[in-house]
């Protein structure tokens, strides 16, 4: 059996904000990194790298708040006013949803 | 600004993480644990890689006490996912205590074994403490062909087993080595896991080391049933997409050797005497757990692929591939 390395690719997701807790799927496990963190897949043995960024996002899923919290916290936490965290967290929860690392 | 306060060299978003990071040097400690727990085996088949059967434990296997101080450490360092095989893993004294262990501390356990002895009982057990999968060999579709594949084993006891492990509800994944006596079947064998109810299937080339050193002109299939043998596979793979997964490697040893040469993955293989090595194909040993701490191994085992002695190994292997019989013979690095 192999663990394969893997980097996922973008996604971009058109839904509006949800607010059903997000959790993490059952064989996804996050850990943190010096470059941001690894998230491995253990039912399909991919591990994707996550950057600071997409780390940050899968700590605070970690902590069971939805995607307005979520967006709210990380916006507050990092001064945005630009809604980038918004793009950054709707693409890449809908990028773990596809790749069936994300329960709701 | 995001980028300063959480991405001081930010890729341009989330999802766009560089290939550099996934490289295993860039990690704090391994993604894998592969553990053989023991060598003793309750069958003796004919192309054990490990040379495993009765009364084949190691003489200076980990005690209780080493057992559970390695686990504590894996936790330490948040290895998400481990397996345990053997030898025949369901034999050690502690498996079950073992399995109870990972499970209730956030980690995913695969458990490799022969399914001969699991029970009803002992299926419903693994799936109350939660194990991720267990993968049982079967290799052949057919009483005939498994029985003369696996020593003092039998094919209607390995059959028990799974289906008692499909009534539990444990993920079930099979195992298939390749032999030229039960390449035919492998289409069979294919059908058969998926009417067992398995959701993925394994198979790749048989290696020439372990048991197979002395069965080799029993066991090898020849590149004709190997080419037939894929080309089935990939046929299935088709078939079953979505309903079950067919992985197979069609490469070779060494190709597969020289790519991890320059990708080590983030997988340890640790042998019942608390041995580490580099990976199961080679004899190099970059750690002992009875002496060293679980970080101390994997700093070795990062510069150890390194190792000119490795590189040489690898290369050798191109003009004599004989040398993966040489694999027991451990070289400590």
């Amino acid at each position: 059996m192999a663990v394969e390395l893997a980097v996922a690719p973008s996604a971009q997701s058109a839904a509006g904000p949800n607010q059903t807790p997000f959790k993490l799927g059952k064989y996804a496990k996050f850990r943190q990194e010096k470059f941001g963190g690894v998230l491995f897949d253990t039912r399909s043995e991919k591990v994707y790298a996550l950057n600071p960024t997409a780390a940050a996002i899968v700590r605070e899923i970690g902590s069971g708040c939805d995607e307005c919290s979520l967006i709210g916290r990380l916006s507050e936490r990092f001064r945005d006013v630009g809604g980038t965290i918004e793009r950054e967290v709707r693409a890449f929860t809908a990028l773990l949803r596809q790749q069936g690392l994300l329960e709701e | 600004m995001i980028g300063q306060a959480i991405a001081p060299a930010p890729p341009r978003t989330a999802v766009d993480a560089t290939a550099a990071a996934t490289r295993s040097e860039n990690l704090g400690a391994p993604l894998y644990i592969a553990w053989q727990v023991t060598n003793e085996c309750n069958l003796a088949c004919l192309h054990c890689i490990e040379e495993s059967g009765p009364g084949k434990a190691f003489h200076d296997e980990l005690d209780d006490t080493q057992v559970f101080s390695f686990l504590e450490q894996v936790m330490e360092r948040q290895v998400p996912y481990l397996s345990f095989s053997g030898g025949e893993p369901t034999l050690h004294p502690k498996f079950f205590e073992m399995v109870q262990y990972v499970c209730t501390r956030n980690a995913q356990l695969k458990i490799e074994t022969n399914g001969h002895g699991m029970s009803r009982e002992k299926a419903e057990l693994l799936k109350r403490l939660g194990v991720k999968a267990v993968q049982v060999s079967l290799d052949g579709a057919s009483r005939e062909t498994f029985n003369r594949m696996r020593v003092r084993g039998d094919f209607d006891q390995a059959i028990e087993g799974i289906r008692n492990l499909h009534a539990a509800g444990v993920p079930i994944e099979i195992n298939y080595s390749p032999t030229m006596f039960n390449v035919h079947e492998i289409g069979q064998a294919v059908d058969l896991a998926y009417q067992l109810g398995a959701y993925s299937f394994y198979t790749g080339r048989t290696m020439y080391t372990g048991n197979a050193v002395k069965t080799w002109h029993r066991l090898a299939p020849a590149e004709a049933q190997y080419a037939t043998f894929f080309k089935v596979l990939h046929e299935k793979s088709s078939e079953y997409r979505g309903r079950m997964r067919v992985y197979f490697h069609e490469m070779g040893l060494l190709e597969e050797l020289r790519y991890r040469l320059q990708q080590p993955a983030a997988l340890l293989i640790v042998l019942p005497n608390g041995l580490v090595k580099l990976v199961n194909a080679l004899p190099f040993v970059c750690g002992d757990l009875r002496r060293q701490s679980l970080g101390e191994i994997w700093a070795n085992f990062l510069s150890a692929w390194r190792d000119p002695k490795v590189a040489r190994f690898i290369e050798e292997l191109g003009s004599d591939s004989r040398k993966t019989s040489t694999l027991h013979r451990w070289i400590y690095l």
